[in-house]
């Protein structure tokens, strides 16, 4: 094979594979650290799990770097982080929902809910404000009447719940 | 029991459609949102069943318990978020038929299994009611491992393309599980600090987080989830396609028969539940194949066996409640609590001094699964059009609404995030080829497993010959073995016969 040929064989990507073996690798050393001075009951199940865990890991490491050392991979991370314009939509989807947990106890459920909507579909690629408004209005509303008027679920409940508890 | 009592009993259950029908209407609405079992809506619901008749709350809570069963089954068909724990094997196949365009058929072939199943159990249990009662009495710590085990060993077998990655998967989710305190010392364990992991890792915030979430996270890269073909064939469906998958239901009937007795079986043992029932029949079910390569792409048999397995659940879970008072799960506890305020005395005296109460809560699930029948299975063919909704209005829906569900069940935030995390583990685990339901698997199977190791182990002063000294237990440990290894040995026999 000449070095045109070989530069031309497109390797796959296993950056993104190796998160969860060494993820899960940091994971067993912190269980067996959190469970040294335990009575056996305790750390008999975990122990043999985290073992069992350590060795795959391993065995996958070592499987993964002789591919690499063989040339047969690379360590982008192409397959998890896709197209940058996918990518920034999951990041933003994803820092939406942390923002939805943080605020949902402060401004309740229904006030919560609408406005992650309308965000998360505008994020998304939905332009038009009539869609964006009647939808999120629809299930926000939906979801108080379900969640907090029929279940009774113990949702925060904001300004929006305490207006509309009033009126009905 | 008599003919009589039964055509009484029946006619009493058939009398009561005005309580079925909501019961069941809610039962599939609260089955299709992911952490709102039906133990949490019966403990809202308890200040009505316990001011009314005590047969009028009986039906109502047997009728919403058999239709959150089959709830479960819809959003894992149409957008890979199981409802509930017993339906994450239903995503496995339900899914790719769903993205095949044949929703209609995989939700018919769902409702289907789970109401015959149902049926064909409940009528089984009537007439097996002392002997399946004595299951709980048989069936030990020791026993209960091997039964575990049946179960886990499906991670080994979702495995089959990369085995390392599966088992993996498989040991992590083992080891989520096995974070919290242990059960005999209440030492924490890998709890990073937090007080709300003392009790272990929640199943529903992880159920929600590796597959509503990361399957939102996923699916926006597509404008919808079905294939080109996909697509082309959901938007020609219509009557014809409900039909198909009645047919396709009725051809399999042995499958539905065999999975329902063996979520039955299980269910009659208290504490085993339907996540482990379905996550055993879809193992015995793809074992036992003829074309097992076929599972996970759509094939028919890998949504019979879980739906009609985690119906039979339904049936079993009642009997050790009913003849030796012990609740078989979290929603036969619920119930109990109802019995007992209305004076009834659980136990083999019911059937002496209450005959019409036990024998009237199978007529009366017999009912449900017959109503159930013509309520659901038109609206298949309406129900499948989810799947043509855009991926930017849905995606943003399922993370808000299955949040809610992450919440629901101990009214943590804290669960919320929980949720978040798991979801961005699956995400990863899906990109990179790690099973999501081995880590499933493992997390919700991983503490009853040690739950039932230790207490063996400490029956035994630490011996592990224990887990070999009953016949029950060998007799368990040789039927696993073979399972393991009969599909080996049936390749092997009929590639020596095509030679």
């Amino acid at each position: 094979m000449t070095t045109g040929e070989k530069s031309e064989r497109k390797t796959a990507s296993v950056g993104g594979e190796l998160i969860i073996p060494v993820g899960g690798l940091l994971f067993a050393v912190y269980y067996l650290y959190s469970i040294r001075s335990l009575p056996w009951e305790a750390q008999i199940n975990g122990f043999f799990i985290s073992i069992v865990l350590l060795i795959l890991a391993a065995l996958f490491l070592v499987r993964t770097f002789g591919r690499l050392a063989r040339g047969e991979v690379d360590l982008g991370f192409g397959p998890v982080v896709g197209k940058i314009v996918l990518f920034r939509k999951r990041i933003g989807l994803i820092v939406l929902t942390i923002l939805f947990v943080n605020v949902l106890p402060v401004i309740g459920f229904t006030a919560t809910v609408f406005l992650f909507l309308v965000a998360g579909m505008l994020l998304l690629g939905v332009r038009s404000p009539i869609r964006l408004f009647t939808i999120s209005f629809c299930l926000s509303l939906g979801g108080y009447l379900l969640f907090v008027v029929a279940l009774n679920s113990t949702l925060p409940r904001g300004a929006v719940e305490r207006l509309l508890g009033a009126i009905f | 029991m008599t003919g009589d009592l039964l055509l009484d009993l029946l006619m009493t259950a058939l009398g009561y459609w005005w309580v079925i029908i909501p019961a069941t209407t809610i039962g599939i609405i609260i089955g299709a949102i992911p952490g709102f079992g039906p133990a949490n809506t019966i403990i809202i619901l308890l200040p009505f069943t316990l001011a009314v008749d005590i047969h009028i709350g009986m039906t109502f809570m047997v009728a919403l318990y058999v239709a959150s069963h089959l709830g479960g089954g819809i959003p894992a068909i149409l957008l890979n978020i199981p409802g509930t724990g017993g339906a994450a094997a239903t995503t496995l196949d339900g899914f790719p038929m769903a993205k095949k365009g044949q929703a209609q058929q995989a939700l018919v072939l769902s409702f289907l299994s789970s109401t015959i199943g149902g049926i064909l159990t409940t009528i089984l249990a009537l007439f097996t009611l002392p002997y399946l009662s004595r299951l709980a009495y048989y069936l030990h710590s020791v026993e209960m491992v091997v039964v575990m085990l049946f179960g886990i060993t499906l991670i080994a077998v979702i495995a089959a393309k990369d085995t390392l990655k599966g088992l993996m998967a498989g040991f992590l989710g083992l080891l989520l599980g096995a974070i919290g305190t242990d059960h005999i010392y209440s030492a924490p364990r890998a709890t990073f600090g937090f007080l709300e992991l003392f009790d272990g890792v929640p199943v529903v915030p992880a159920l929600i987080g590796l597959f509503a979430i990361s399957e939102a996270l996923v699916m926006i890269e597509d404008e919808t989830m079905l294939s080109e073909a996909g697509m082309r064939r959901m938007l020609k469906a219509g009557w014809r396609e409900t039909w198909e998958g009645v047919r396709m239901t009725f051809s399999r009937m042995w499958h539905v028969a065999w999975t329902s007795v063996l979520g039955l079986l299980i269910g009659a043992v208290p504490g085993a539940g339907a996540s482990i029932a379905s996550f055993v029949a879809y193992q015995q079910s793809r074992m036992f194949s003829k074309t097992p390569e076929a599972y996970g792409k759509g094939h028919p048999e890998g949504i019979i066996a879980p739906e009609a397995a985690n119906n039979g659940v339904g049936s079993g879970s009642l009997i050790p409640l009913l003849v030796i008072g012990i609740p078989g799960g979290s929603t036969a506890a619920v119930m109990m609590v109802v019995l007992q305020y209305h004076g009834v005395t659980l136990g083999p005296r019911l059937f002496v001094e209450n005959p019409e109460i036990p024998y009237g809560v199978f007529m009366t699930m017999m009912v449900s699964y017959f109503v159930m029948i013509f309520t659901i299975l038109p609206l298949t063919r309406y129900m499948s059009r989810v799947t043509l909704v855009s991926t930017m209005y849905l995606a943003p829906i399922i993370v808000c609404f299955t949040l809610v569900g992450a919440f629901a069940p101990r009214s943590y935030i804290f669960d919320m995030g929980l949720a978040l995390a798991f979801g961005v583990l699956g995400f990863i685990a899906r990109k990179t080829g790690f099973h999501v339901v081995g880590i499933l698997i493992g997390v919700i199977l991983g503490p009853l497993l040690e739950e039932y190791l230790l207490r063996a182990l400490r029956l035994s002063d630490g011996d592990v010959m224990v887990f070999f000294s009953s016949t029950v237990g060998n007799v368990l440990w040789v039927l696993l073995v073979l399972s393991l290894s009969a599909p080996y040995l049936l390749a092997r026999f009929r590639n020596g016969k095509a030679a």
